[in-house]
């Protein structure tokens, strides 16, 4: 069963009542599994396609008139297109089939009405993902609008089938040019031009919108990865290689041969030298006051290669207002993260074999070349490619191609040193 | 001359404090008062020029997202500013907003004006027509008015109890409200070129207006007041007088100069 995230928006609770139970049953019928969430207010409804942001509705059915005063349904399409959070969306609304309209306002100004609904809704949102479906009339009985209303879900069930087979996001093109052949040293030929093909990748987000990602060093390691045979491994070695070399991390330049905390606390008129380690330690933390917890724990998540961009640059504001504090945060941290690690190890020492029985080691991992005591370790090369992924991953979800950021998740897969991409079997890939 | 014309439309570089900590706040005005609230909420004041010239692209012509944590925004109005030129600023404020978080014109946050000591209740009542609502209530329009001499801890405390609100309830209230819609028609009759379809809708633009028609100064183009004057005078003389062809000419030439573009204030 396929999950489904469905999201309900109709203030009449006959209609709504009639809503859930037939998508619950297509939606069934064709395979899905549906999860509903309802509502029936405009205000509910955009506060819940904000909160949708990261996790999008896979298919929404939105009433027009919501009994809003001054927001109607078209305000709850435009912050599901701002915030990307739905994939397809099926507006319900009762002008079509309102005779009320025509009586009152004239047919003429009732077509006007009708036009301007639909050119407003396709304003909103991506016409390809978009359906503007008429409500049975109130004219009609009741039993009959309800048959006509459920053979009108039915279609737009069908429909979110078949849009639904354009969702996967990224295929293989061949993209044919001509070339100019080149004619042989020292004479003068007719120019001759012959057709050439070459292999692309085109990312495809939400069917038929082509974009590119904002972080391009991230989007091109990813790109290598994809484009490489789906059984093959990446090092991330290789990975590095292929990134700008302006995206490699830039290393700092530590004064050898000085201690910064004695510079530092000697010109404010301590001696420092003169201080016992303990009374060194409660003034050191005096003197960073709160920042020092923070970027301790974030400098922790930098060398675990876990740090998010926000995070990231929230270590960053905080060596900028440590300002000549800052290598003294990081003495601090790099002396407290050693008696971690000499901690660690003399309570976890294994051995290689005790490493490969505990699935810690694996066969062609680089970190033996890094040194005995990086066992069981990723190398910075691995941490660093893992970072950049969770970076990409990130960037793809602010973005709002929550889908694609989900597909990386699922089919990247990280065994140590190495890793490899391994789409499932079902997935289609376009064409 | 030049130079300072030039200068003025330079567009404003954006805080660099506000890349390294996004701010909650945003506080807009000159003054000391702008300032101190600026620091005590631990962001920086955006000056009136830099307001309304808009932030600097960056060198790939993107905003950086530096407002996506904004909560509130404050605008401190100075003591010689119109009603007209303060709505214009909380709209330069939306513009800034807009392009500096990703929610855009759907982030959600509360709006204070803060007005000096000799602000009349009729400003209040200016800014409340502008925004399309018939008082400023902070829990129902997410904008608010707090004096300059009230005490900070209960300004503080207001925003809390205040409700966040992003600018499509507004866009949506002001494509419903009675006075756009009667300047709306009005902006489309002077291009059909009828004399009494003209005159017809100028009575409909003051009666919307009933005995309160400095308040169109709040829909024209800065400076505010002298267009109002001349829109006034325009009308005043289509509805009593006999309609001539000049008149209607200058108002499909002037027309456009007097009100606030369309985009602007959402106006229609």
């Amino acid at each position: 069963m396929k999950p489904i995230r469905i999201l309900i928006v109709e203030d009449d609770p006959t209609v709504l009542t009639v809503l859930d139970a037939s998508y619950r049953k297509i939606f069934g019928a064709m395979g899905y599994h549906p999860t509903i969430k309802q509502t029936s207010t405009v205000e509910e409804a955009r506060r819940l396609a904000r909160a949708a942001r990261e996790t999008p509705y896979d298919f929404v059915s939105l009433d027009v008139n919501l009994g809003d005063s001054t927001l109607t349904g078209l305000d709850v399409l435009v912050t599901l297109k701002r915030f990307h959070s739905a994939w397809m969306v099926a507006l319900l609304t009762g002008v079509e089939s309102d005779m009320t309209v025509d009586k009152t306002m004239g047919e003429a100004r009732g077509e006007d009405l009708r036009k301007k609904l639909r050119r407003d809704a396709y304003a909103s949102f991506p016409a390809e993902r978009l359906l503007v479906v008429e409500k049975p009339s109130s004219g009609i009985e009741t039993g009959d609008a309800q048959r006509l209303l459920v053979n009108r879900l039915r279609q737009i069930a069908l429909v979110y089938e078949e849009v639904g087979r354009l969702r996967y996001v990224f295929r293989p093109i061949d993209v044919a040019s001509l070339e100019r052949v080149s004619a042989p040293k020292g004479k003068k030929v007719k120019r001759t031009y012959i057709e050439t093909t070459a292999l692309h990748w085109q990312i495809r987000f939400n069917c038929g919108e082509i974009r590119t990602l904002p972080d391009m060093a991230g989007f091109r390691t990813l790109h290598y990865l994809l484009s490489r045979d789906r059984n093959q491994s990446v090092t991330p070695e290789e990975a590095l290689a292929n990134e700008p070399k302006s995206e490699l991390s830039k290393g700092t330049s530590a004064v050898l041969g000085v201690d910064p905390l004695a510079t530092y606390f000697e010109a404010q008129g301590i001696k420092w030298q003169d201080l016992a380690s303990e009374e060194q330690d409660r003034l050191i933390r005096a003197a960073l006051s709160l920042k020092l917890t923070r970027y301790i724990q974030l400098r922790e998540f930098q060398d675990d290669a876990d740090i998010s961009p926000a995070e990231a640059k929230e270590l960053d504001a905080i060596r900028k207002e440590l300002g000549a504090l800052a290598d003294t945060a990081e003495s601090v941290y790099l002396r407290m993260a050693a008696q971690a690690k000499e901690l660690d190890e003399a309570t976890t020492r294994l051995t290689t074999g005790e490493m490969c029985e505990a699935g810690l080691h694996i066969e062609g991992g680089n970190y033996d070349r890094l040194g005995s005591d990086r066992r069981g370790l990723d190398s910075p090369a691995a941490q660093l490619f893992r970072a950049r992924m969770k970076r990409v991953r990130d960037c793809l979800r602010e973005n709002g191609f929550a889908d694609f950021a989900r597909h990386i998740e699922d089919c990247i897969q990280s065994t140590g040193a190495r890793w490899s991409y391994n789409p499932p079997e079902g997935v289609e890939w376009t064409t | 001359m030049i130079f300072c014309r030039e200068i003025a439309t330079m567009l404003s570089p954006i805080p660099d404090e506000w890349q390294y900590v996004p701010p909650a706040s945003l506080v807009a005005g000159g003054g000391s008062y702008a300032v101190a609230l600026a620091s005590i909420l631990g962001t920086m004041a955006i000056a009136f020029d830099g307001l309304h010239a808009g932030p600097a692209p960056n060198a790939s012509g993107g905003y950086p997202l530096v407002l996506q944590n904004l909560k509130q925004a404050f605008l401190v109005v100075p003591e010689d500013m119109s009603a007209a030129d303060a709505l214009r600023c909380h709209q330069s404020i939306w513009d800034w907003v807009g392009k500096l978080s990703s929610a855009g014109d759907q982030h959600e946050l509360a709006f204070v004006f803060i007005l000096p000591g000799n602000a009349s209740k009729g400003y209040e009542e200016a800014l409340a027509i502008g925004l399309s609502v018939p008082a400023i209530d902070p829990v129902a329009t997410g904008h608010a008015v707090w004096p300059r001499s009230g005490a900070l801890s209960g300004l503080l405390d207001l925003v809390t109890t205040m409700l966040s609100m992003d600018l499509l309830p507004l866009k949506a209230r002001r494509a419903v409200d009675g006075k756009r819609l009667a300047l709306k028609r009005l902006r489309v009759a002077v291009t059909q070129n009828d004399p009494m379809a003209i005159q017809a809708t100028a009575h409909a633009v003051l009666n919307a207006f009933q005995a309160a028609e400095y308040n169109l100064d709040l829909f024209c183009r800065p400076p505010s007041h002298r267009h109002g004057n001349l829109l006034r005078g325009w009308l005043n003389a289509l509805v009593t007088g006999h309609v001539t062809q000049d008149w209607c000419d200058t108002g499909r030439d002037q027309l456009a100069a007097w009100l606030v573009e369309d985009d602007k204030q959402n106006l229609p």
